[in-house]
């Protein structure tokens, strides 16, 4: 079994560095005395660290036997999870421990604690227990285990690292189900008539007097009278198929900590994932930066939904930039049939020939409908006036640059909704009463 | 009686030794002599019993011995200063304060044995110095301490010099042919004083000392504030309540005490090289230690975090509670 090697700790440095130092005193003198201090100071220093090299020559991942229970593998952002590891010493030794179970810098730790120095007795056991309340949303990794054993004067150390990570996806406060179950029971409130239209449907909507534009075949005979013509309008059961887009390339990093421009793309899609899948409509989603990040196809049933949480749970801000046009071609190439495509944008980068990107995907007739937010909500104002107008000054420019972008992208025939931050949940169920209204509802 | 008394016991005789010698030497007529000596060894005892902790008054009554001293070597200081009498008081209770340093807990091991040498050195320097306060006759003042000293430094300075340069011992080394064998005895004890202020694995629950790791900062390793329980499900409620605590070793023999008779006898071995072998002593010491340096630093001085081991290694299992996640999306 390899085994780590023994390093000296910086107590033991300071040991060895006293008496170094005391010993020129001793050489500048050249008294017994002066010089035995130091003396018996290295050799007591050698005589630990020997021993102490002996004790743990095979010191290693195979001296435990461990196990992880009672772990949290989904979180909500702001939730509780916990986490628990025993851990068993194999070999008849005793020794100084510190065991140190790694959290990511994002968990805050409530209860219990990650890390303990505790003497180890011979085929003893040890049980860390904690729990966690994740501070961002993402994909981490608990772990590994370290446990360092000291030299019981803490001159030195060896460390053995246990191959036992845990991965805990931090979802957003609000999940696709929780979505989908809201909205599922507003259906049945006072916003059925938000989610559908008329059209030639089967089921009743409505009455209306006739109109020479309508077809004879839907008077209502019997509501009718011979000065006033009624015609029976009906519901259309419409069930687009939806692919949401989320650019998570770099610029999604604007707006404050905990509600840049992707946290609210990502609160966004998920309302919207949850709308359409309350109505059992085909939904799918893309996540993109200049590559493909995340996919699922639109093929989703009520039934997806924690498949897509996880899936939004795991975007990560991107190091490179959003390609407008790459992400436009990749979408179209996905899709079967006429589709609407929501993209979650700021569009803080727009190259060239995006107008020509929009008409690739609105010739096979797809639709684009972009959602972007309000860019001068993404900051929070300052209370000091001048501090407001000097970051107003410094922010103009990229404002301007964005506003300019969701203009092309409206002449270009695509429509586009500015939502302020604290509404994105709102603006995404409007935009999906958009979709079922086939656009003629703005 | 603390932990922390009992190392002062040990740590004390030797100074206090040195001290006596030199108090009885004085004139009974210059009383600013064993003032000066009170004021430092009463303020070197009450740091080092941990009677004053406060940063802010240590540095003041440092501050304030020190402008003491100045004050006498200004022209028209007070007479009942004995002209240097209570700077000498001073000097003679200064190794006091030294032991003061090997006891405070924000010290590293480097400081503490500097400050234990240095108590040492200055009571070597004293006994040097000795000599002349014995061949003096009549009472001796401060400026006659002062004066003898200075020339013991002056006569180790020149015959180091002479030695380099000659390339033979044959000049007069004033602190090599100082060894009172009763100040080499106190110095054991102090020597042993010092090294079990960090050896001992317990503490004194008034004023622990400050050993090592093992002074468990329990404040950090029981973070976090307190979470409604009612959330939880029962097997995270009783992993919780059974998680393990930090446990303070306890053991008949303290860590360190084979190593402490490995150099005891060690320092046997060199005091008997040192009596029959004086010609190699001085040299074949010198080369030991540097070997001893080399050898510690390139056998265990390394990057922290080189675990050895892969990961993978070690054996276990993963059991989550609620169940394992999903399948990642492809």
């Amino acid at each position: 079994m390899s085994s780590s090697r023994v390093v000296l700790s910086p107590w033991g440095w300071s040991w060895i560095a006293g008496a170094a130092g005391v010993f020129l005193l001793g050489l500048l003198t050249l008294n017994l005395v002066l010089l035995v201090v130091p003396t018996a100071a290295f050799v007591f220093v050698a005589a630990e660290l020997i021993a102490f090299d002996r004790a743990t020559r095979d010191f290693g991942a195979g001296w435990f036997r461990w196990q992880r229970s009672e772990n949290s593998s989904q979180v909500p952002i702001d939730g509780i999870g916990s986490m628990a590891i025993d851990l068993e010493l194999v070999v008849p030794r005793a020794f100084y421990a510190e065991i140190f179970d790694a959290p990511p810098d994002a968990f805050d730790i409530l209860d219990g604690a990650p890390k303990l120095r505790t003497w180890w007795p011979r085929a003893g056991s040890v049980r860390l227990a904690y729990l966690f309340r994740p501070r961002a949303r993402g994909e981490f990794r608990l772990g590994p285990t370290v446990i360092v054993a000291h030299q019981p004067l803490g001159l030195a150390s060896r460390v053995a690292e246990l191959g036992n990570r845990w991965e805990v996806t931090v979802t957003p406060s609000l999940t696709v189900e929780e979505a989908q179950a809201a909205l599922s029971s507003s259906r049945r409130d006072a916003g059925e008539a938000f989610w559908r239209r008329s059209g030639p449907g089967t089921e009743f909507r409505a009455l209306h007097e006739y109109d020479p534009m309508d077809d004879v075949r839907r008077i209502a005979w019997r509501r009718s009278a011979v000065e006033r013509i009624y015609v029976v309008e009906h519901e259309e059961e419409v069930h687009p198929d939806v692919l949401v887009l989320v650019d998570c390339g770099r610029d999604m990093r604007l707006g404050r900590p905990g509600s840049e421009s992707l946290e609210l793309s990502i609160d966004g899609a998920t309302v919207l994932v949850g709308a359409a899948l309350a109505r059992s409509d085909r939904v799918g989603l893309l996540v993109f930066s200049d590559r493909v990040e995340a996919y699922l196809p639109v093929e989703g049933t009520p039934e997806t939904g924690p498949e897509f949480t996880e899936a939004l749970a795991r975007i990560h801000l991107s190091p490179r930039p959003f390609r407008f046009d790459a992400a436009m071609r990749a979408a179209a190439e996905r899709l079967a049939s006429p589709s609407t495509i929501v993209l979650f944008s700021n569009l803080a980068e727009l190259p060239t020939g995006a107008e020509a990107s929009v008409a690739t995907v609105r010739d096979p007739g797809h639709r684009l409908l972009v959602l972007s937010p309000d860019f001068a909500d993404l900051y929070p104002p300052h209370l000091h006036r001048l501090a407001e107008e000097v970051f107003g000054f410094l922010r103009e420019p990229t404002r301007r640059e964005i506003d300019a972008h969701l203009d092309r992208v409206r002449e270009a025939g695509a429509p586009v909704a500015v939502y302020p931050a604290s509404e994105v949940r709102a603006a995404a169920v409007e935009a999906y009463g958009e979709i079922l209204a086939g656009g003629d509802r703005r | 009686m603390t932990d922390r008394a009992w190392v002062v016991l040990l740590l004390i005789p030797a100074p206090l030794y040195v001290a006596g010698r030199f108090l009885f030497g004085f004139s009974p007529d210059t009383a600013a002599i064993p003032v000066g000596f009170a004021a430092t060894f009463a303020f070197g005892m009450a740091t080092a019993l941990g009677l004053v902790r406060s940063r802010g008054l240590v540095w003041g009554i440092e501050v304030a011995l020190l402008l003491a001293v100045v004050v006498t070597l200004l022209p028209g200081a007070p007479a009942w200063m004995g002209g240097l009498g209570l700077a000498a008081g001073e000097m003679l209770g200064a190794p006091f304060v030294g032991l003061a340093g090997i006891l405070r807990s924000r010290y590293s091991p480097a400081i503490r044995l500097g400050a234990l040498e240095a108590t040492l050195f200055l009571g070597v320097w004293y006994l040097a110095a000795l000599p002349s306060v014995t061949a003096h006759r009549g009472p001796f003042t401060g400026l006659e301490f002062f004066g003898a000293i200075s020339q013991v430094l002056v006569l180790q300075a020149q015959g180091l010099y002479a030695a380099f340069t000659g390339g033979a011992f044959t000049a007069v080394l004033p602190f090599a042919i100082t060894l009172d064998p009763v100040f080499v005895g106190l110095a054991a004890v102090a020597l042993l004083g010092g090294m079990s202020s960090t050896l001992s694995p317990r503490t004194a629950l008034d004023e622990p000392l400050p050993w090592g790791w093992h002074a468990l900062r329990r404040a950090e390793l029981e973070a976090g504030t307190a979470v409604p329980r009612e959330g939880l499900r029962e097997g995270q409620k009783a992993v919780l309540a059974t998680r393990s605590r930090p446990v303070t070793p306890e053991s008949a023999i303290p860590p360190g005490f084979a190593s402490l008779l490995v150099t005891g006898a060690s320092i046997v071995a060199l005091l008997l090289g040192a009596i029959y072998l004086p010609m190699y002593f001085l040299f074949g010491l010198t080369l030991g230690v540097a070997a001893l340096i080399v050898g510690m630093i390139v056998r265990w001085s390394g990057r922290r975090g080189s675990t050895g081991d892969t990961p993978s290694a070690g054996s276990g299992e993963v059991r989550s509670d609620p169940p394992a996640p999903p399948a990642r999306p492809a």
